[in-house]
């Protein structure tokens, strides 16, 4: 296990390499002038130029790649010029805010689609498989952001029965910073009113981001169970007697889950991409609205900041997934 | 002589017209016995219609441009403006049929372009081999690593904000998932005997790509396009609402939800029809996509 690991983790080096050279690509290469891109749409012509040498930007390609590259070793991601700051600080404010809404949404997604996946299967055909097929549709097709708009529209706006946007209400202040997830920080705080206010304010955004993979969690499952439930080891369990429900769960689901991971930890994937318009919508000060609002003042370090956080944090996830592999499915040895 | 070799191969291929066809019939009518695509393939069918006659069906076609009304302005829906009015008392109704133009023709130039760069790398890559093959896999493995949506976000901005921009993103997004797909299919298709037979009889490696492997991808890549072009009338929507896609005054369906988004929650209207749309469309793709993939994969038809 750890020779394995440690070849997996030395596997990630070339990706993460690829990485840099995809995010160079787009920051150097695609942009008709990098410089003014950088410096912003209201830099004067000197500004510009004096950022094309201070950066290098007049250097051939490959020698910017190398300072390019020295710079993300260093943690170095340029500045924002809509906040003034490191963007590396920038994302260390915001990321937790991000993590604590993907978060509930995967934990959603799947306490939600596993037991929809499986009512599925088992009434493979039947109505209940019916309604299943046009509700995951339905899920993957609506435009995230117009639900989430609706649902405020509805449940916020109308009903008032949640908050509107926001990760507490304006006057509330965060209980102090330990780990930046607002439903940890307020317990540890020993503030439950606080916790409660985090918890409401998590609800629509998460129900938002969640219905994609959801859906697309029960659809996998489904065709995964069905897959397995036309395997003979399962005829035999039901040969020898084992109640079905022993069947289903100890022999059918347990071996559908294993190839449904894959379909998780890509979800995941998803749910980190779609934080861009959910967060846009809710105003949930994370990185998926840092990028937005960055784009919308061509603010470019900001963008390739988060495309970069957003890329690294998918290949360390699918990392793990390829772990859990041989936690759940004794038959893969790490040789 | 190089075609005299190749005639019993062609005569071969000629023999097996007839099975394809009644191949053909067959999974005409496994999608047609699907009520769900059917009903797919009904709001496709009106989307395309929309699109093409919008000028004609829509009550005032000036307003697509952002002619401004603004005595007219903020009407909630009526018999004159069914889907009322926006901020410059532009009829909502007259935008969001003429947006059914911008939508469809992002989808299918995105699709286009993608296969364009994806199928012809893909199939260098598979049937290359090597290192080629490696280099080509890999490039494409680190595209897919990023979600669509935020790859699409950087490259646009970079281009600079457009619905022109927004459609080279997303092409360049999604070409990755073509290129993947044609890969496996040509590693797998290589070494069936048919294609060695080609290689036999003396065709160069474009012919038997061109002529003998591709053909063969036709199927698997049918029902990705179906599946896709939905997604991405779904995410140009989104790079639109975002601000990357799109500009005002164009009617398109993500712009239109996001002008309208600063009117909520009074003038629901603004937002809830042009959102709508795009739900129908995605929807309806997405079921035609389901069918097609459900009558030509064996394994999904289960």
């Amino acid at each position: 296990m750890g020779a394995y690991l440690a070849r997996r983790l030395l596997l990630i080096v070339p990706t993460l390499f690829g990485l840099s050279l995809l995010t160079f690509v787009i920051s150097h290469v695609v942009p008709a002038d990098p410089a003014k891109l950088a410096a912003g749409p209201r830099a004067s012509e000197a500004m510009v130029a004096t950022i094309r040498t201070q950066y290098g930007l007049d250097q051939p390609l490959p020698r910017q790649y190398l300072t390019y590259l020295g710079d993300l070793l260093r943690g170095d991601l340029g500045q924002s010029i809509m906040t003034r700051h490191e963007v590396t600080d920038d994302l260390r404010d915001r990321f937790p805010a991000t993590l604590e809404l993907s978060f509930y949404a995967m934990l959603l997604a799947v306490c939600l689609g596993v037991p929809l996946g499986l009512v599925a299967a088992l009434n493979q055909n039947r109505w209940p498989d019916q309604l299943s097929r046009v509700v995951a549709v339905s899920s993957v097709s609506i435009p995230q952001f117009w639900f989430g708009l609706a649902l405020q529209l509805v449940l916020a706006s109308s009903l008032g029965l949640l908050p509107l946007s926001q990760r507490l209400p304006t006057l509330t202040r965060p209980p102090q910073r330990v780990t930046g997830l607002l439903t940890i920080d307020s317990l540890l705080a020993g503030q439950p009113d606080v916790f409660w206010l985090a918890v409401k304010h998590l609800v629509l955004p998460v129900i938002v981001l969640a219905i994609g993979s959801m859906a697309i969690i029960t659809r996998t499952l489904r065709g995964d169970l069905l897959e397995v439930m036309n395997q003979d080891f399962i005829r035999t369990a039901r040969a020898k007697g084992l109640p079905e429900r022993r069947v289903i769960a100890a022999h059918t689901l347990r071996n559908a889950l294993i190839p449904s991971l894959t379909m998780i930890g890509l979800s995941i994937g998803w749910t980190l991409g779609g934080t861009i318009l959910v967060e846009t919508v809710f105003d949930w000060p994370g990185i998926g609205n840092y990028a937005v609002e960055s784009a919308t003042r061509l603010d470019f370090n900001p963008i390739m900041g988060v495309t970069l956080l957003i890329g690294v944090a998918i290949i360390l996830i699918n990392l793990v997934v390829d772990l859990l592999y041989g936690v759940l499915d004794p038959r893969i040895s790490y040789r | 002589m190089a075609t005299d070799v190749a005639a019993p191969a062609a005569s071969l291929a000629a023999g097996v017209a007839p099975a394809a066809t009644s191949n053909l019939r067959r999974r005409l009518r496994r999608f047609t016995r699907n009520r769900v695509a059917i009903v797919g393939l009904g709001i496709v069918s009106l989307l395309v219609l929309i699109a093409i006659f919008a000028p004609a069906l829509a009550p005032y076609p000036d307003d697509a441009a952002g002619a401004v009304h603004a005595p007219d302005a903020l009407l909630p829906p009526s018999w004159a403006h069914p889907f009322g009015t926006d901020d410059l008392g532009g009829d909502v109704f007259s935008r969001v049929l003429i947006g059914a133009r911008y939508s469809l023709a992002v989808g299918v130039a995105v699709v286009v372009l993608a296969i364009a760069i994806g199928v012809p790398l893909g199939a260098i890559a598979g049937y290359a081999g090597g290192v080629t093959n490696e280099i080509i896999m890999r490039a494409t493995d680190i595209f897919l690593t990023i979600p669509g949506i935020v790859l699409a976000l950087a490259i646009g901005s970079a281009l600079g904000p457009g619905l022109v921009n927004a459609t080279i993103a997303l092409a360049l997004v999604w070409w990755p998932g073509f290129c993947r797909l044609t890969q496996g299919q040509v590693l797998a298709l290589r070494e069936q005997t048919f294609v060695e037979a080609a290689r036999v009889v003396g065709a160069d490696g474009r012919r038997v790509v061109g002529r003998h492997i591709l053909p063969n991808t036709l199927t698997p890549i049918t029902v990705k396009i179906s599946m896709d072009i939905g997604f991405v009338i779904l995410t140009a929507a989104g790079l639109s609402f975002i601000g990357i896609g799109a500009q005002p005054p164009i009617p398109e369906w993500g712009a239109m939800v996001s002008l309208g988004r600063q009117f909520m929650p009074d003038w629901w209207w603004y937002v809830t029809f042009p959102g709508l749309a795009i739900f129908l469309a995605v929807f309806g793709f997405n079921m035609v996509g389901d069918g097609v993939r459900d009558a030509l994969d064996p394994r999904g038809a289960r």
